[in-house]
């Protein structure tokens, strides 16, 4: 690598530096830590399906001390491991202290899922409250996933938790409280706790993305849902375009490309809907008039973009 | 014969090592900016998110383009097919234009791997296969056989040209595949595994041409390993007669037989054996990775080649072996003196750039609920015949 060897020698780069560095660039040393971890993580997946699939396949043949013998043996031996590895509770990011540990604790919270999942189908523990059991569910995974520092048990905490959410209010039948208006109120209450964690209370702050994430996707179909419903004359119109706005400004503001690309493609599924359905409704008669629109938008968008670009890229 | 030149391609490959080690906490963050500036001013080029929705807004935009030029221009004789002839004059005609402005966006613009010029030069593709699939897919006075070579054989050599130009892998991939329809078109009327062992040894003797080149420089490295490592993977992926039932594991195909099936059956572990033990020495990421995916497809065949039965357990088998590996191998190397063996080490070096959305814990999530981690599963009332499980004279559950 001729150009270490150049820095060096005029003075960007240590010799001590250049010496690792050409070591690296050269392959003589060879790191496989992203291989290995993409391994874990395959593994995992497989596990959680195999197991899952297992038990919805074979819940008869397997019989009740099979499976929730197993699951539960699976499910406390993860977390005993968990509980004797594990580093104590810090409001700020925690190492793992082994590159599987991650992966035990989220396969033992997807199998106290499946667990949970077949008591109740078969012993109707809870009856017509069974919905609780997924926000029990859900508050398990949030504990674990703040003791342990596990963005994966905090998805699913967060997953669980909108199923409990959308599950719980159907049973009510409240008025003006229908399943669009349920994930406008869980994606709303998601992205809030996750901005409450990050700015106020400071407690994992790294965990926002994953609050942001999860919330921002129910805001942005639900609103795209009702604006598909209920067409331009109604609120999820301004709704929609004012969270387009706050989500886009958001991440300019914290040079974060994933929060200016889910406001700009929402952003533009959306008002393309509105263009086309209101505008176009002969299509075939304005086939022009359709086509000229996108060509005009696609590159309005990529004027947008590449304006906007350096002050996204992180390291530019 | 790259757009910028080599000396340039070279400079930006040295700016990108240098923002890995800054991430990564090899250089320290004030040893950058004058690195940045010994370099000079260099062309724009994005990340990987950046670049992909750029490169999706360029070919929307081109594609919008063609469909109000035409509409303006021909009118409705467009989509009737009487002016098909037109249409195909027009792709073919735009197609050089297209290249060229994304040429002069790379040359004038100083835009290069940004997505722009990349989707202007792809659209130029895609334009020139649309207007030779429409001068000559509709024609009856040709057969399949020249068909496939005058509509794909164009192509693989404009994919080529652009690979050469521009040093996008995907436009290498390209080239690769075009070729293989042109060639492999002409032997339509071959048995079935007739074709497939054409598809193996075309896509070998397009491996062996690649290790011709043997100086590849350090900006092209990445993109020419990747290409081979597709070309072995495709290699091995034709062999398998299975392939289509390896991944459904609600039923399983009967056993196969004749000395081809076995003789696939050997390959799909010989060749990626081969690939391994070829690629461990020479450090070459990406056949590693296409060697080690090869042998996990042919893992996932082995029941469907010996006609055995399936179960709902085998992914978790599988999974299970995967992380036990893993750990093994992490293990094996930590134990080793500052944490490598030849070299070899798990411990990450390099840390990638992060400016795109994180899908890892949104699958995992998905994965845990469908295994049944959101809900319990459908209930059972009452009696569910078991299909026969009870002596019950074969009938099915459903019965």
């Amino acid at each position: 690598m001729d150009f270490i060897s150049d820095w060096r020698d005029k003075g960007l780069l240590r010799p001590e530096q250049a010496k690792v560095l050409l070591e690296i660039e050269n392959d003589r040393i060879f790191s496989i830590s992203a291989e290995l971890r993409a391994l874990l993580y395959l593994g995992a997946l497989l596990i959680v399906a195999g197991v899952g699939g297992t038990v919805k396949r074979y819940v008869l043949e397997l019989g009740p001390v099979a499976i929730s013998g197993g699951l539960s043996f699976a499910v406390l031996a993860g977390l005993y491991y968990c509980f004797s590895r594990g580093a104590p509770y810090s409001s700020q990011k925690v190492e793992s202290p082994t590159p599987a540990f991650d992966y035990v604790l989220y396969m033992s919270c997807a199998f106290w899922g499946i667990l949970f999942g077949y008591l109740e189908t078969h012993y109707h523990l809870l009856a017509e409250h069974w919905d609780y059991y997924l926000l029990l569910s859900s508050g398990l995974f949030f504990w674990l996933a703040y003791r342990f520092d596990n963005r994966l048990v905090l998805a699913m905490a967060l997953t669980t938790l909108g199923s409990w959410f959308g599950l719980r209010f159907s049973h009510l039948d409240l008025p003006f409280f229908d399943l669009r208006t349920r994930g406008l109120g869980f994606g709303t209450t998601v992205v809030l706790a996750g901005w409450w964690l990050e700015n106020r209370a400071r407690i994992k702050d790294h965990f926002a993305d994953t609050y942001y994430n999860v919330g921002l996707h129910v805001l942005f179909w639900t609103l795209l849902w009702g604006l598909f419903d209920k067409k331009i004359m109604s609120a999820y119109t301004p709704a929609l375009a004012m969270l387009t706005t706050a989500v886009i400004t958001y991440g300019l503001r914290r040079r974060s490309f994933q929060y200016f690309l889910y406001g700009t493609v929402y952003g533009y599924i959306g008002l393309s809907y509105i263009i086309v359905t209101e505008f176009f409704d002969k299509m075939w008669s304005s086939i022009g008039g359709l086509s000229f629109y996108f060509l005009a938008s696609s590159v309005s968008m990529l004027a947008v973009i590449f304006y906007f670009r350096r002050r996204l890229e992180q390291d530019a | 014969m790259r757009i910028l030149g080599e000396e340039t391609e070279e400079k930006l490959h040295a700016l990108e090592s240098a923002r890995g080690w800054k991430r990564s906490g090899l250089i320290a963050p004030e040893q950058l900016a004058p690195i940045e500036a010994a370099l000079g001013p260099l062309p724009v080029q994005g990340g990987w998110a950046v670049r992909l929705l750029l490169f999706g807004f360029v070919l929307s935009a081109r594609a919008a383009f063609n469909t109000f030029f035409t509409w303006s221009f021909f009118g409705r004789s467009v989509w009737d097919g009487s002016g098909r002839l037109d249409l195909a004059a027009y792709y073919l005609l735009s197609a050089p234009v297209l290249y060229l402005v994304g040429e002069f966006a790379a040359r004038r613009w100083r835009l290069y791997r940004f997505g722009v010029e990349e989707g202007l030069m792809a659209g130029a593709l895609i334009n020139l296969w649309t207007g030779l699939a429409l001068q000559f897919l509709g024609s009856s006075s040709w057969d399949l056989e020249h068909k496939s070579l005058v509509i794909a054989g164009p192509l693989a050599l404009a994919c080529a040209w652009l690979y050469a130009r521009a040093g996008y892998a995907w436009a290498a991939f390209g080239a690769a595949a075009a070729l293989a329809i042109a060639v492999l078109g002409r032997f339509t009327g071959w048995t079935e595994n007739g074709v497939r062992l054409l598809a193996c040894g075309l896509f070998a003797a397009m491996l062996a041409a690649s290790f011709l080149r043997r100086a590849t420089s350090a900006h092209d490295r990445f993109g020419w390993q990747a290409l081979q490592a597709t070309l072995f993977l495709m290699g091995c992926l034709v062999l398998n007669v299975k392939l289509e039932h390896a991944f459904d594991i609600s039923w399983t195909p009967a056993r196969g037989g004749g000395n081809f099936y076995w003789w696939s059956f050997f390959m799909i572990f010989f060749l990626p054996s081969l690939a391994l033990g070829w690629a461990v020495p020479r450090r070459h990421r990406s056949m590693l990775a296409a060697g080690f995916m090869a042998a996990l497809v042919g893992v996932v065949s082995v029941k469907p080649y010996l006609g055995l039965a399936r179960h709902a357990w085998d992914p978790a088998v599988l999974g299970l072996s995967l992380m036990c590996l893993s750990i093994y191998l992490r293990r094996w190397l930590d134990a080793g003196p500052d944490g490598q063996r030849g070299g070899w080490t798990a411990k990450p070096l390099i840390v990638g750039r992060n400016d795109g959305p994180d899908m890892m814990s949104l699958v995992a999530a998905a994965t845990a609920a469908s295994a049944g981690g959101a809900g319990p599963a459908p209930e059972q009332k009452g009696f569910t015949g078991q299909g026969g499980s009870s002596g019950g004279a074969g009938a099915g559950g459903s019965f």
